[in-house]
Protein backbone atom coordinates (compact mmCIF):
# COMPACT_ATOMS: atom_id res chain seq x y z
CA UNK A 1 0.00 0.00 0.00
CA UNK A 2 2.89 2.61 0.88
CA UNK A 3 4.44 1.78 -2.57
CA UNK A 4 1.74 2.65 -4.34
CA UNK A 5 0.87 5.40 -1.74
CA UNK A 6 4.33 6.97 -2.88
CA UNK A 7 3.84 5.87 -6.62
CA UNK A 8 0.77 8.27 -6.57
CA UNK A 9 1.91 10.91 -4.84
CA UNK A 10 5.27 11.09 -6.97
CA UNK A 11 2.81 10.93 -9.91
CA UNK A 12 0.70 13.61 -9.36
CA UNK A 13 3.63 16.34 -8.09
CA UNK A 14 4.86 14.91 -11.40
CA UNK A 15 2.11 16.09 -13.78
CA UNK A 16 1.37 19.07 -11.50
CA UNK A 17 5.00 20.55 -12.65
CA UNK A 18 4.14 19.42 -16.23
CA UNK A 19 1.20 21.57 -16.35
CA UNK A 20 2.75 24.20 -14.81
CA UNK A 21 5.83 23.76 -17.09
CA UNK A 22 3.91 23.35 -20.12
CA UNK A 23 1.85 27.02 -19.22
CA UNK A 24 5.07 28.53 -19.43
CA UNK A 25 6.66 26.90 -21.93
CA UNK A 26 3.83 27.20 -24.00
CA UNK A 27 4.29 30.85 -24.32
CA UNK A 28 7.71 31.08 -24.58
CA UNK A 29 7.69 28.30 -27.50
CA UNK A 30 4.99 29.29 -29.70
CA UNK A 31 4.19 32.39 -30.85
CA UNK A 32 0.31 32.98 -30.21
CA UNK A 33 -2.44 35.02 -31.22
CA UNK A 34 -3.37 37.59 -29.35
CA UNK A 35 -6.87 36.36 -29.33
CA UNK A 36 -5.18 33.34 -27.60
CA UNK A 37 -3.20 35.38 -24.94
CA UNK A 38 -6.41 37.67 -24.05
CA UNK A 39 -8.40 34.17 -23.40
CA UNK A 40 -5.66 32.62 -21.43
CA UNK A 41 -6.33 35.94 -19.28
CA UNK A 42 -9.77 35.35 -19.00
CA UNK A 43 -9.38 32.44 -17.89
CA UNK A 44 -7.12 33.08 -15.10
CA UNK A 45 -9.53 35.97 -14.25
CA UNK A 46 -12.17 33.10 -13.82
CA UNK A 47 -10.00 30.57 -11.92
CA UNK A 48 -9.39 33.57 -9.31
CA UNK A 49 -13.35 34.24 -9.37
CA UNK A 50 -14.42 31.27 -8.82
CA UNK A 51 -11.28 30.65 -6.17
CA UNK A 52 -12.69 33.42 -4.38
CA UNK A 53 -16.39 33.17 -4.63
CA UNK A 54 -15.83 28.80 -3.59
CA UNK A 55 -13.45 30.52 -0.84
CA UNK A 56 -16.31 32.39 0.69
CA UNK A 57 -19.17 30.00 0.17
CA UNK A 58 -17.22 27.85 2.79
CA UNK A 59 -15.83 30.73 5.52
CA UNK A 60 -15.65 29.15 9.18
CA UNK A 61 -14.16 31.42 11.70
CA UNK A 62 -14.86 34.58 12.84
CA UNK A 63 -16.22 35.39 9.27
CA UNK A 64 -19.47 32.59 9.28
CA UNK A 65 -22.01 34.55 9.58
CA UNK A 66 -24.15 33.40 12.68
CA UNK A 67 -27.32 33.69 13.64
CA UNK A 68 -29.31 36.69 15.66
CA UNK A 69 -29.34 34.02 18.84
CA UNK A 70 -25.62 33.35 18.77
CA UNK A 71 -24.54 37.18 18.71
CA UNK A 72 -27.11 38.38 21.39
CA UNK A 73 -25.03 34.81 22.72
CA UNK A 74 -21.84 36.21 21.91
CA UNK A 75 -22.55 40.49 22.92
CA UNK A 76 -24.23 39.28 26.34
CA UNK A 77 -21.82 36.18 27.56
CA UNK A 78 -23.10 32.53 27.22
CA UNK A 79 -22.53 32.46 31.33
CA UNK A 80 -24.15 34.39 34.17
CA UNK A 81 -21.71 36.65 35.65
CA UNK A 82 -20.21 37.79 32.41
CA UNK A 83 -20.87 41.31 32.04
CA UNK A 84 -22.93 42.63 28.80
CA UNK A 85 -21.13 44.20 26.34
CA UNK A 86 -22.87 46.60 24.64
CA UNK A 87 -22.89 46.28 20.58
CA UNK A 88 -21.77 49.52 18.12
CA UNK A 89 -24.80 48.33 15.89
CA UNK A 90 -27.90 50.92 16.93
CA UNK A 91 -30.58 48.46 16.23
CA UNK A 92 -28.98 45.70 18.36
CA UNK A 93 -28.78 48.53 21.43
CA UNK A 94 -32.84 48.65 21.05
CA UNK A 95 -35.01 46.85 23.42
CA UNK A 96 -35.97 43.80 22.54
CA UNK A 97 -40.14 43.47 21.93
CA UNK A 98 -41.90 42.15 24.85
CA UNK A 99 -44.35 39.12 23.73
CA UNK B 1 26.82 33.02 2.35
CA UNK B 2 28.26 36.33 1.88
CA UNK B 3 25.33 36.43 -1.19
CA UNK B 4 22.43 34.69 1.31
CA UNK B 5 23.66 38.05 3.61
CA UNK B 6 22.94 40.19 0.50
CA UNK B 7 19.71 38.60 -0.91
CA UNK B 8 18.82 39.17 2.62
CA UNK B 9 19.89 43.06 2.76
CA UNK B 10 17.87 43.14 -0.67
CA UNK B 11 14.63 41.84 0.62
CA UNK B 12 14.56 44.11 3.59
CA UNK B 13 15.10 47.14 1.29
CA UNK B 14 12.70 46.12 -0.89
CA UNK B 15 10.09 45.43 1.51
CA UNK B 16 10.72 49.31 2.79
CA UNK B 17 9.94 50.34 -1.31
CA UNK B 18 6.36 47.92 -1.16
CA UNK B 19 5.40 47.41 2.12
CA UNK B 20 1.85 47.10 1.09
CA UNK B 21 3.19 43.99 -1.24
CA UNK B 22 5.21 42.83 1.54
CA UNK B 23 2.22 42.88 4.41
CA UNK B 24 -0.27 41.27 1.68
CA UNK B 25 2.33 38.30 1.53
CA UNK B 26 2.70 37.77 5.13
CA UNK B 27 -1.14 37.95 5.64
CA UNK B 28 -1.55 34.91 3.31
CA UNK B 29 1.35 33.13 4.41
CA UNK B 30 -0.33 33.19 7.76
CA UNK B 31 -3.10 31.93 6.25
CA UNK B 32 -1.38 29.32 4.64
CA UNK B 33 0.22 28.41 7.38
CA UNK B 34 -3.00 27.35 9.41
CA UNK B 35 -4.34 25.79 6.02
CA UNK B 36 -1.54 23.37 6.09
CA UNK B 37 -1.72 22.57 9.98
CA UNK B 38 -4.80 21.24 8.92
CA UNK B 39 -3.96 19.31 6.39
CA UNK B 40 -1.32 17.49 8.25
CA UNK B 41 -3.58 17.13 11.07
CA UNK B 42 -6.33 16.15 9.08
CA UNK B 43 -4.23 13.38 6.92
CA UNK B 44 -3.10 12.06 10.28
CA UNK B 45 -5.87 11.63 12.20
CA UNK B 46 -7.70 9.68 9.29
CA UNK B 47 -5.11 6.92 9.82
CA UNK B 48 -3.03 7.71 6.59
CA UNK B 49 1.08 7.30 7.05
CA UNK B 50 2.67 10.43 9.16
CA UNK B 51 5.22 11.01 6.31
CA UNK B 52 2.44 11.36 3.12
CA UNK B 53 1.27 14.78 3.99
CA UNK B 54 5.07 16.35 4.18
CA UNK B 55 5.52 14.12 0.87
CA UNK B 56 2.63 15.43 -0.62
CA UNK B 57 3.44 18.92 0.40
CA UNK B 58 6.96 18.89 -0.80
CA UNK B 59 6.51 16.86 -3.82
CA UNK B 60 3.08 18.24 -5.27
CA UNK B 61 2.93 21.67 -3.31
CA UNK B 62 -0.64 22.50 -4.50
CA UNK B 63 -3.15 23.04 -1.69
CA UNK B 64 -6.55 22.07 -3.21
CA UNK B 65 -5.24 18.88 -5.13
CA UNK B 66 -3.43 17.58 -1.75
CA UNK B 67 -6.96 17.83 0.14
CA UNK B 68 -8.80 16.01 -2.64
CA UNK B 69 -5.96 13.08 -3.00
CA UNK B 70 -5.95 12.53 0.65
CA UNK B 71 -10.10 13.38 1.06
CA UNK B 72 -10.32 10.04 -1.39
CA UNK B 73 -7.77 7.91 -0.07
CA UNK B 74 -8.88 8.51 3.61
CA UNK B 75 -12.40 7.31 2.76
CA UNK B 76 -11.61 4.13 0.79
CA UNK B 77 -10.92 5.38 -2.77
CA UNK B 78 -8.34 3.70 -5.12
CA UNK B 79 -5.26 5.84 -4.93
CA UNK B 80 -5.50 6.12 -8.52
CA UNK B 81 -8.64 7.96 -8.76
CA UNK B 82 -7.15 10.13 -5.69
CA UNK B 83 -4.08 10.89 -8.90
CA UNK B 84 -6.57 11.52 -11.75
CA UNK B 85 -8.54 14.26 -9.14
CA UNK B 86 -5.66 15.70 -8.63
CA UNK B 87 -4.58 15.88 -12.18
CA UNK B 88 -7.97 17.27 -12.93
CA UNK B 89 -7.26 20.03 -10.39
CA UNK B 90 -4.04 21.19 -11.25
CA UNK B 91 -5.40 21.79 -14.82
CA UNK B 92 -5.58 24.97 -13.80
CA UNK B 93 -2.01 25.45 -13.46
CA UNK B 94 -2.02 25.46 -17.16
CA UNK B 95 -3.34 28.99 -18.31
CA UNK B 96 -1.94 29.95 -14.71
CA UNK B 97 1.65 29.22 -15.94
CA UNK B 98 1.02 30.87 -19.57
CA UNK B 99 0.32 34.31 -17.68
CA UNK B 100 3.64 33.84 -15.54
CA UNK B 101 5.75 33.09 -18.51
CA UNK B 102 7.30 37.04 -18.79
CA UNK B 103 7.79 36.73 -14.73
CA UNK B 104 9.64 33.41 -14.53
CA UNK B 105 12.78 34.75 -17.15
CA UNK B 106 14.60 33.04 -19.68
CA UNK B 107 17.33 31.24 -18.13
CA UNK B 108 16.10 27.28 -17.61
CA UNK B 109 17.47 26.99 -14.54
CA UNK B 110 15.14 30.12 -12.55
CA UNK B 111 12.23 28.82 -14.80
CA UNK B 112 12.31 25.56 -13.04
CA UNK B 113 12.91 26.54 -9.93
CA UNK B 114 10.00 29.31 -10.66
CA UNK B 115 7.80 26.49 -11.90
CA UNK B 116 8.10 24.50 -8.92
CA UNK B 117 6.80 27.35 -6.85
CA UNK B 118 3.78 28.67 -8.74
CA UNK B 119 0.62 28.29 -6.99
CA UNK B 120 -2.82 30.77 -7.34
CA UNK B 121 -1.49 33.12 -4.38
CA UNK B 122 1.88 34.08 -6.30
CA UNK B 123 0.44 33.97 -9.92
CA UNK B 124 -2.36 36.66 -8.46
CA UNK B 125 0.45 38.55 -6.35
CA UNK B 126 2.55 38.66 -9.76
CA UNK B 127 -0.17 39.82 -12.08
CA UNK B 128 -1.73 42.63 -9.66
CA UNK B 129 2.27 44.19 -9.81
CA UNK B 130 2.60 47.06 -12.71
CA UNK B 131 6.17 46.30 -13.86
CA UNK B 132 8.41 43.05 -14.59
CA UNK B 133 10.44 43.82 -11.82
CA UNK B 134 8.15 43.95 -9.47
CA UNK B 135 6.24 41.02 -10.96
CA UNK B 136 9.27 38.96 -10.07
CA UNK B 137 9.91 40.35 -6.73
CA UNK B 138 6.34 39.77 -5.78
CA UNK B 139 6.32 36.63 -7.40
CA UNK B 140 9.89 34.79 -5.55
CA UNK B 141 9.23 36.04 -2.37
CA UNK B 142 5.66 34.96 -2.11
CA UNK B 143 7.03 31.66 -3.48
CA UNK B 144 9.61 31.20 -1.37
CA UNK B 145 7.68 32.42 1.85
CA UNK B 146 4.48 30.55 1.04
CA UNK B 147 6.44 27.21 0.33
CA UNK B 148 8.48 27.28 3.47
CA UNK B 149 5.07 28.03 5.51
CA UNK B 150 3.18 25.21 3.77
CA UNK B 151 5.95 22.56 4.48
CA UNK B 152 6.22 24.40 8.23
CA UNK B 153 2.39 24.37 8.60
CA UNK B 154 2.13 20.47 7.20
CA UNK B 155 5.11 19.25 9.55
CA UNK B 156 3.43 20.94 12.56
CA UNK B 157 0.32 19.39 11.78
CA UNK B 158 1.14 16.25 10.99
CA UNK B 159 2.76 16.28 14.61
CA UNK B 160 0.32 18.22 16.45
CA UNK B 161 -2.63 17.15 14.77
CA UNK B 162 -4.18 15.37 17.88
CA UNK B 163 -3.78 18.66 20.03
CA UNK B 164 -5.40 20.78 16.77
CA UNK B 165 -8.95 20.85 16.38
CA UNK B 166 -10.11 23.24 14.36
CA UNK B 167 -7.61 25.80 12.54
CA UNK B 168 -10.84 27.90 11.09
CA UNK B 169 -11.92 28.98 14.56
CA UNK B 170 -8.90 31.83 14.45
CA UNK B 171 -10.89 33.02 11.84
CA UNK B 172 -8.02 33.52 9.16
CA UNK B 173 -9.56 31.23 6.85
CA UNK B 174 -11.16 35.17 5.12
CA UNK B 175 -7.69 36.20 4.71
CA UNK B 176 -7.30 34.04 1.59
CA UNK B 177 -10.23 35.24 -0.41
CA UNK B 178 -10.23 38.96 0.73
CA UNK B 179 -6.29 39.27 -0.16
CA UNK B 180 -7.22 36.95 -3.73
CA UNK B 181 -10.31 39.44 -4.25
CA UNK B 182 -8.15 42.67 -3.77
CA UNK B 183 -5.20 41.04 -6.41
CA UNK B 184 -7.97 40.66 -9.03
CA UNK B 185 -10.12 44.37 -8.20
CA UNK B 186 -7.14 45.72 -11.16
CA UNK B 187 -8.12 43.21 -13.83
CA UNK B 188 -12.11 43.92 -12.94
CA UNK B 189 -11.94 47.34 -14.51
CA UNK B 190 -12.02 45.68 -17.74
CA UNK B 191 -16.17 45.12 -18.49
CA UNK B 192 -15.23 42.11 -21.01
CA UNK B 193 -12.92 40.61 -17.70
CA UNK B 194 -15.77 41.50 -15.40
CA UNK B 195 -18.34 39.89 -17.23
CA UNK B 196 -16.60 36.77 -17.22
CA UNK B 197 -15.22 36.66 -13.80
CA UNK B 198 -18.74 37.42 -12.45
CA UNK B 199 -20.35 34.22 -14.99
CA UNK B 200 -17.31 31.87 -14.11
CA UNK B 201 -17.35 32.48 -10.62
CA UNK B 202 -21.42 32.42 -10.44
CA UNK B 203 -21.27 28.33 -12.32
CA UNK B 204 -18.15 27.47 -9.88
CA UNK B 205 -20.39 28.91 -6.57
CA UNK B 206 -23.70 26.92 -7.91
CA UNK B 207 -21.85 23.82 -9.01
CA UNK B 208 -19.87 23.38 -5.97
CA UNK B 209 -22.28 21.38 -3.72
CA UNK B 210 -22.39 18.49 -6.46
CA UNK B 211 -19.22 18.52 -7.42
CA UNK B 212 -15.88 17.12 -5.76
CA UNK B 213 -13.72 20.01 -4.01
CA UNK B 214 -11.40 21.55 -6.44
CA UNK B 215 -13.40 21.53 -9.53
CA UNK B 216 -15.82 23.88 -9.05
CA UNK B 217 -13.22 26.08 -10.08
CA UNK B 218 -11.85 24.62 -13.35
CA UNK B 219 -16.15 24.57 -14.13
CA UNK B 220 -15.62 28.26 -13.71
CA UNK B 221 -13.92 28.42 -16.74
CA UNK B 222 -16.90 28.55 -18.86
CA UNK B 223 -16.94 32.53 -17.92
CA UNK B 224 -14.96 32.44 -20.56
CA UNK B 225 -17.44 32.52 -22.43
CA UNK B 226 -18.97 35.80 -21.21
CA UNK B 227 -15.82 37.06 -22.73
CA UNK B 228 -15.09 35.40 -25.89
CA UNK B 229 -17.11 38.00 -28.57
CA UNK B 230 -15.19 41.17 -26.93
CA UNK B 231 -11.95 38.89 -27.54
CA UNK B 232 -12.69 37.87 -30.80
CA UNK B 233 -13.78 41.75 -31.81
CA UNK B 234 -10.42 42.79 -29.68
CA UNK B 235 -7.86 40.27 -32.20
CA UNK B 236 -9.47 41.48 -35.15
CA UNK B 237 -8.60 44.74 -34.22
CA UNK B 238 -5.84 44.32 -32.99
CA UNK B 239 -4.48 42.12 -36.65
CA UNK B 240 -6.16 45.31 -38.61
CA UNK B 241 -4.16 47.86 -36.82
CA UNK B 242 -0.95 45.72 -37.47
CA UNK B 243 -1.82 44.97 -41.07
CA UNK B 244 -2.61 48.43 -41.34
CA UNK B 245 0.56 49.73 -39.75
Amino acid sequence: MNAVLIASTVCLGVGTFGFRFAGASLKKKFRLSARVERVMLVAVVCLFAGLVLVAVRSLKGVALPVSHDQRALRWQGSSPGVRRRSSWLWWERLPSPRV
Amino acid sequence: MRSMKRTLVDVREQARQHPALFRDIALVCLADLLVAISFGAITVSSGLPFWLPMLLSVVVYAGASQFAFVGLIASGGNPFAALLAGLLINLRHVPLGFALADVLGERWARRLQGTYLMVDETVAFSMAQRDVHTQRLAYWVGGVCLFLCWNLGTVVGAVFGGYIEDTAVFGLDAAFPAVLLALLMPSLKDAGLLRAALLGGGVAVLSAPFVPAGVPVLIGLVGVLAAWPKSTQSAAGEQAVRQSA
